[in-house]
This record gives C-alpha cells, structure tokens and sequence, in this order.
C-alpha cells in the first residue's frame, strides 16, 4: 500500500505540479515516513540549482562507501557538469541520458559511481524503503532514483561450529550473512548446476530465503514441492529458519525431526549431493537440508572423515545410545518394581541396599532426578557463560553428591539418569534429542504401570510413530522400511569406503551414477 | 473418539498390572531356608534375609525363624517377626533336616513347587547329623556362599552335583528315577559339602560313599572333573578325569543286560617311581588298568544298590520303560537284570619334564 501511495504522489506531481517539486515532495514523503527514525541521513547537494538528494540509513550503510565512492563520485559529476555547463551547456540529466543511449545500459551510472551493484528504481514497482532498508543509498536527481548498495558488513566472521564438532572435518560454520554461507556451499561446489533460488519472505522483515539444490542430481518433484511450500508462507517476519520449517512442515506431527538443522557447510555439501534441497535463511546460521531419514541422525559427516573399517564400532555404539537414552529409565523401573525375578541375586541385593532408607517410590525417585537433570541442562543452555561453571559444580554437586547423602535418591538411580542422560547428548540435533526425551517419559510411565509388559507396548508405539512419520513425501525409516538392501549394507551399521560407494540412492535422485560426466 | 476408546482399553491393560507392583524396599529378600520338624510335630523354619540396611562389605542377613503345621503357615507366621514379606525368587539355599527328608520330604516341598513367586532354581541340601537351623545360623555368621562352594566340589572332588530343586523334581516325574540329593554338614564350624544322599519313592535312605557318590554322578553325567587311583606308594598312578560321558543302554543281543558305555579323558597328575609312561605301550596298559579298576567299581556299587539299599540308582528302570516295558512293568525287576560295564579310558597327556637328548 505505502509503494503505490508513493507512485501514486509521484505521478500526481510529475504530471501537475512537475518535476522540482516532485522531488522536493518525494523527500519530504520520505523525511514524514521517516520522521522519528533518527538514524536515516539525508543530504541535499545545491549546485547550481540542480538539487540531488543522497538518502540513506546510517545503521545499514557502511559510511566510508557512502562518502568515498558515492557521495565523491556525484559531487565530481556535478562539478564535472558546472565545467562543461559552461562549456557545452548540457545539462546533467542530457549528459547521463547520453551515456544510457550510447550503451544501451540501464545501469550506466556505473561510469561514475565506483560502486558494483547499482539500479535505477522502476518508479511504479519498486519500493524505496525496501532499498532503504536493506543498506542501499538512494539517489534522487531530478525526476530519476537510483539505488546503490553500499552494505555495512554486520556479520560476524566465520568461526568454528559451535554444536556440530568434529574430529577432522572442516571447522568453518555458517554465519548470519546469507551471502556469505552461500559462498561456503559453493566454494565447495563448483558447478553451474548448483541452483540458488531466493525469495524475500515476510511482509515487514523482508527476509532473504535461499533454495539450494543440484539441479542434474535433485528430484524435480521434490524441488516443486518446495517451492509451493515456499510460496505458500504468509507471515509478517521470519527471525530463524525454524520459521520456514514448521511453515513447511505444518503436517508433520511426528516427534522426530524431518528435515537436518546444521551449522555445517560441509555437511549441506555432502547432502546436496546426495540429491537433497538445503533452505538458506538470512540472520540464521543453520541451513536446513530435506529430506531426512532416521539413520541421518545416526550418522555423522565425521564418519567419512575416518577409516570406514572403524566406523562400524562408532556406529554401533551410536545405536545402542539411541536405545539407552530412551529405555534405560524404564528398564531400571520395570526391574526394580516389577520383574525382580530377572535381576542376578547379588545386583538385586546391591539394588535393595542402596534404596533402603529412600522415602520415595523408584518412579517418583526416577522422575525426579530426571527433572532434575533437564532443569540443569536448560539452564545451561540459557544462562551466561561466565555463570555456566558455577552452575555446572553446584549442579553436578546437588543431583550427585548431595541428593545421595541426604537420602533423598539412590546412588544406582544417579547412574541410571547420567547414562541416559550422556547417550542422549550422543547426537547434536536438537529436535531429536527433544523428541527421545519425550519417549523418554511415555516409556518410563508405561513401565511403572506395567513392567516389562508396559515397555514392550511403549516399543511398539515407539515403532509405530517412527515408521508412520513422513518426511517431504519419502518414508523416515529409510532404508529399513522400505527396505533397501545396498544401502542397508552401505550405510546402516557400516560405511563403505569411499572408492567403492559409486552409486547414489534411488530414493533422493534419479541420476544414479557419481562422477560421471556432466552434459 | 476410536484414539481415546483404543487408549482407555490400553490404559485399563495397563493399570491392570499395578496390580504387580513390588517396591524393592518392601521385600524381604530371601537367600537361604532351613526346615526342621518342631518337637510337637509342627515345621519350623528358619530363613536367612538379607540386610539392606548394612553397610556395604558385610555380607550376613538376619534370620528369622516361624512355626507353622504347614510351610505356607510358618512363612506366614515369620510376618510377625519380619517387617517385610518374605521373597523366595532368589533364594540359593534350601536344607531340610534328616528328619524332614525321611519323613514329610513331599508335603515340605510342595510349598516351593506352587509358590509363584519362587523360581525353584535353588539347590536341596539334607542337613547331615545337625538340624538345618544351625546349618542356616552358620551359613550366616560365616557369610558363607552355598553356590560357590557346591560348585568348587563338585568341579574338583566330583561327590556332589548341580541339581536345582526343579531338575531334580523333573527327574522325579520320570517313571523309573530315584533321586540323590546332595547333603552338608557342620565340620569344626564351617558348612562342608558331604556325600550324596540316596531316596527311594520320597523317603531319604541314608548316605552313599564319597566313591559311590562320584560313581553315581559319573553314571548320571553330572560330574565333570575328579580323581581316580590305582595302585599304592611307588606303583601309584593318579589320574584326573577331564571329562566323562555315559550312554546307558539294552544289549542288543540279551534283552536283560544293560550296557554302560562310559568314556573317560584323563591326565595322569602323579606317578609313583616305578611307573614310567614312556611309550605308548605301558599307556595302553595303563588305560586298562583304570578300565578294569573303574568296571570293579561300578559293578560293585551296582551291586550294592541292588543287594543292600534295593533302590534304583541307575535309572534302569526309567531305561525299562522307555524301550522294554514289559520287564520295567514286573516290579522285581532289578533283580532280573544284570549289567555290562564297557569303560574306555584315555590318557591324553602325562606331563612331566621332557628328555631332551
């Protein structure tokens, strides 16, 4: 509405009033716009009665390109015009309408501004404040706009991977720049079929939202899908890429994750050519990567890093984290309340003496502990670093030492609730480790109801939940159901060398051979 | 409404197993029991707990002890004396006095077969000469492992074997089976495993002899490692089985001889001088030596069981029944047949330092 009440000024002024005074107007409508944003700059440059206006927001504009290549540049046109005015008696616009003739380019102002990444404004589409706010500088010279980029850099720099760590991979992770993560995807791949598609999403933020895929490997479906997706989404700000996420995942009632949130440029690489889409957000250092399967959890790019013959063990025991993090309370409780039957004699009597003198019954002992260790856990995560030891020694003193010295829980149940507490911070994804905890909890009530029994009914809702979630259209449990022999063997509890995986997965693409060669 | 209808149905399933619910701090856990028979007719129980509430490193329980005119009324009974209910999953030990075994063995047990509770993997003593409450109060003062030690005894000395209760029950259900029982005594204040105790129809006999007792085990396959002698002082030779296998069968020719083909793999551990295992013929003299040694003994034993104790120890009428039941249904039968001992003994190694040039 704000772009064609401009227009809609613009051309009652360019028509009636005429064109110094559409110019004056068209400031003054910006100046009211921007009446109590102190931080946009305006100046007025006089030569000769020929006014240019130089608009910009400080905050966004990196000053020194303001002032050495924009506002220099304009000041030595005009001073360039005076002279040949005097001489030729052109004017300034007959000048640049000469050079925009002569080579046949919209953007000939390039010959005088130094700066990359100029645009003449379509006075009837464009809308200034989008420019204004996204860290150009608006020109404004009798009845012609001009937008220049002159962008601060406001990102940080490329650091290490905060939650994602590895061993050997590659230790540069994804900014808040758009720009820059695109450069790390792409500084990998070097190949024009590395699409990037990008759409500016959010009616008052404006955000950039990037669409990365290889176009010869990625499935043309999947792709569509996630256009319409993206297409779809009305909204008046996206702040992170979980935005984007549960926009396009507004079906998914699953608990587990169905698309990969990662910080690392190298495994977006890996995926994208695999067949899979990376969604890019601007101000957000995660990429997200769909589809995903439950094994991708399991995995981890450092496997491909190391000696495939070894992974197997690492594998292994990721697995059985997977299986401990979740059962393990559970099992304890079913053992100790109701099948003491299959405890070994000398374990059950270890067992019996440490819960002597315990008020509570093992479910409210386990659930309080387990509550306990979550509250640790969140405020960690939320509180300042400087405090996080601190907090890290009175907790660990409190859940551990403490809490078993006053009698208030056994010394096995801390055992129990670290052991399942460490298997669970095995994987990095924050939404499954959230989805597992919430298992976590139906198998631990299940159990205390019913024992092994209850377990077994807790597994089998488990399985029924996993193998039910979808994920954009392919099945989650990949390759187990549906069943895929080859990568089953590749991939499940192994890792193939390198030299020998040559084919890619059916289910992601249709251009089935690597490395062969591009048409 | 079909989502909550399945969950109500689940959940009633699933509170129904509340029912089961046994906080490990209200049980009793119990190792051992001992039963004795009261002077007035009553069972008397005695039962070893363990101590939850000790620090940790000592290893004896608290006993208590009940009357009651049957098991489950004395169990009942012990209520009165113990905090807590009584739990028979884990229990390792049961002894049953002399007199018990003697006189009331199947109404004792009873309570232990239908006992949900219990698993029936625990091992049956008979207390030998003393009651099986001192058995119990020396188990628990001496924190004595009754697993431990019946199994050392019966790798190492071969004189008594590892029957649960329910093995031994099983047996008993065969047509045919008698069974042997392993027994303790108290020996200068420590529990020692004693020789096999001998039943006939439920009723205990007496004891066999440490010989009989591995012969028995031998014949049974339940020993795995014991000694055998020949000879005395410098025609000494010992030898100790590794492994021994039985295979009990009708001759094929006479339907009243029962074979017994025993294999034996042994090592020769001391020698006296004389000996000298050098070339393979005095070992195959050896071997015959022990073959001819080892089919005395049995026969002999054999001969015992028929004559003297009249009990079926060899399972020959369980034998009978399967394959000949004609004979195993005339009720004299063991004096009807006889059996053929067929050993075969083999030296695997003699040890010994090695002559080198």
């Amino acid at each position: 509405m704000t772009s064609f009440f401009v227009y809609f000024l613009y051309f009652c002024f360019i028509t009636i009033i005429g064109e110094k005074r559409f110019m004056n107007n068209l400031v003054e409508y910006i100046k009211s716009k921007c009446e109590n944003l102190d931080d946009m700059y305006f100046r007025k440059l006089n030569i000769k009665n020929k006014e240019t206006w130089i608009i910009y927001n400080e905050a966004l504009v990196d000053s020194q390109l303001a002032s050495n290549f924009v506002i220099r540049s304009i000041v030595e046109i005009l001073k360039n015009n005076d002279k040949e005015d005097v001489k030729e008696e052109t004017t300034l616009k007959e000048k640049i309408q000469e050079k925009l003739e002569n080579k046949n380019d919209e953007l000939n102002l390039e010959n005088y501004i130094s700066i990359n990444k100029i645009k003449k404004l379509d006075k009837e589409k464009d809308n200034v404040f989008t420019y204004l706010f996204s860290g150009f500088i608006l020109i404004i010279f009798e009845e012609e706009m001009y937008v220049v980029e002159a962008k601060a850099s406001l990102s940080r720099s490329i650091s290490e991977p905060i939650n994602e760590n590895s061993v050997r991979g590659a230790k540069d992770s994804f900014v808040e720049n758009i720009m820059i993560n695109i450069g790390l995807i792409r500084n990998r791949i070097k190949t024009e079929n590395l699409v990037y598609k990008e759409k500016n999403i959010g009616t008052k933020t404006k955000t950039k939202v990037g669409l990365m895929y290889v176009s010869n490997i990625a499935k043309k479906e999947l792709v569509e899908l996630v256009e319409e997706k993206l297409s779809k989404i009305i909204i008046d700000g996206i702040l992170d890429i979980n935005y984007i996420q549960e926009f396009i995942e507004e079906k998914n009632e699953s608990d587990f994750p169905v698309s990969i949130n990662t910080e690392r440029p190298d495994v977006v690489s890996y995926y994208l050519l695999q067949g899979r889409i990376a969604i890019l957000v601007d101000n957000s250092p995660y990429a997200l990567v769909l589809p995903s399967f439950f094994e991708d959890y399991i995995n981890n790019i450092d496997d491909l890093y190391q000696k495939s013959k070894n992974v197997t063990i690492t594998k292994i025991i990721r697995y059985v984290c997977m299986f401990l993090t979740v059962t393990v309370p559970a099992l304890y409780l079913a053992l100790i309340t109701f099948d003491q039957e299959s405890i070994p004699t000398d374990l059950l009597k270890s067992f019996a003496t440490q819960r002597e003198g315990v008020p509570f019954p093992a479910f409210f002992e386990a659930a309080i502990m387990i509550f306990a260790f979550e509250i640790l856990r969140e405020s960690d995560l939320r509180s300042n670093k400087t405090s996080g030891n601190t907090l890290s020694i009175v907790g660990a003193l409190i859940l551990g030492d403490a809490a078993v010295s006053a009698g208030i829980v056994s010394p096995i149940m801390i055992i129990v609730v670290a052991l399942t507490m460490i298997s669970g911070l095995t994987f990095s994804d924050i939404n499954l480790i959230n989805g597992l905890r919430k298992w976590r909890i139906i198998f631990m009530l299940l159990a205390s109801l019913s024992g092994l029994v209850g377990i077994a009914i807790a597994s089998t809702l488990f399985v029924t939940s996993l193998v039910s979630t979808n994920s954009y259209t392919k099945s989650f449990t990949y390759p187990v159901a549906p069943f895929n022999l080859r990568e089953v063997r590749n991939n499940l509890f192994t890792r193939i060398s390198i030299s020998k995986d040559n084919k890619r997965q059916k289910i992601l693409t249709n251009n089935l051979t690597k490395g062969r060669r591009e048409v | 409404m079909r989502k909550y209808l399945i969950l109500i149905l689940l959940f009633t399933l699933m509170f129904n197993g509340l029912d089961g619910v046994r906080e490990l701090t209200d049980l009793a856990i119990v190792k051992a029991i001992g039963i004795d028979m009261a002077e007035d007719g009553e069972f008397s129980l005695s039962a070893i707990v363990i101590d939850t509430a000790k620090e940790k490193g000592n290893e004896s329980g608290i006993i208590y002890t009940a009357k009651g005119k049957s098991i489950q009324e004395a169990a009942r009974n012990m209520v009165d004396v113990s905090p807590k209910k009584l739990y028979l999953a884990h229990m390792e030990t049961l002894v049953i006095s002399e007199e018990v075994a003697k006189d009331n063995l199947e109404n004792s047990l009873d309570f232990f077969i239908r006992d949900n509770e219990g698993s029936n993997s625990f091992y049956l003593f008979v207390a030998k000469e003393c009651t099986s409450e001192e058995i119990i109060n020396v188990i628990n003062e001496e924190e004595i492992d009754m697993i431990s030690l019946l199994k050392s005894t019966q790798k190492y000395k071969g004189n008594a074997n590892l029957k649960t209760l329910n093995e031994i029950l099983k047996d008993l259900l065969k047509e045919g089976h008698q069974m042997c029982v392993n027994s303790v005594s108290i020996n200068e204040k420590k529990v020692a495993i004693y020789n096999m105790a001998y039943f006939s129809d439920w009723e205990m006999k007496g004891y066999l002899s440490l010989r009989d007792s591995i012969l028995y085990n031998i014949l049974i396959n339940e020993a795995s490692d014991f000694i055998i002698t020949i000879g005395e002082d410098d025609d000494l030779i010992v030898a100790e089985v590794i492994s021994s296998k039985n295979k009990i069968n009708i001759n094929k020719e006479k339907n009243n001889i029962i074979d017994f083909n025993i294999t034996f793999n042994a090592t020769i551990t001391q020698t006296g001088k004389n000996i000298s295992i050098a070339d393979e013929n005095t070992k195959s003299k050896i071997e015959k030596q022990f073959e001819e040694k080892i089919k005395r003994d049995i026969e002999e034993f054999y001969r015992q069981t028929k004559e003297e104790y009249s009990v079926d120890l060899l399972s020959i009428g369980n034998l009978l029944y399967r394959k000949k039941s004609e004979l195993y249904n005339d009720s004299d039968y063991l004096q009807k047949v006889s059996i053929n001992v067929k050993p075969k003994f083999k030296i695997l190694s003699q040890g010994g330092v090695e002559k080198i040039w």
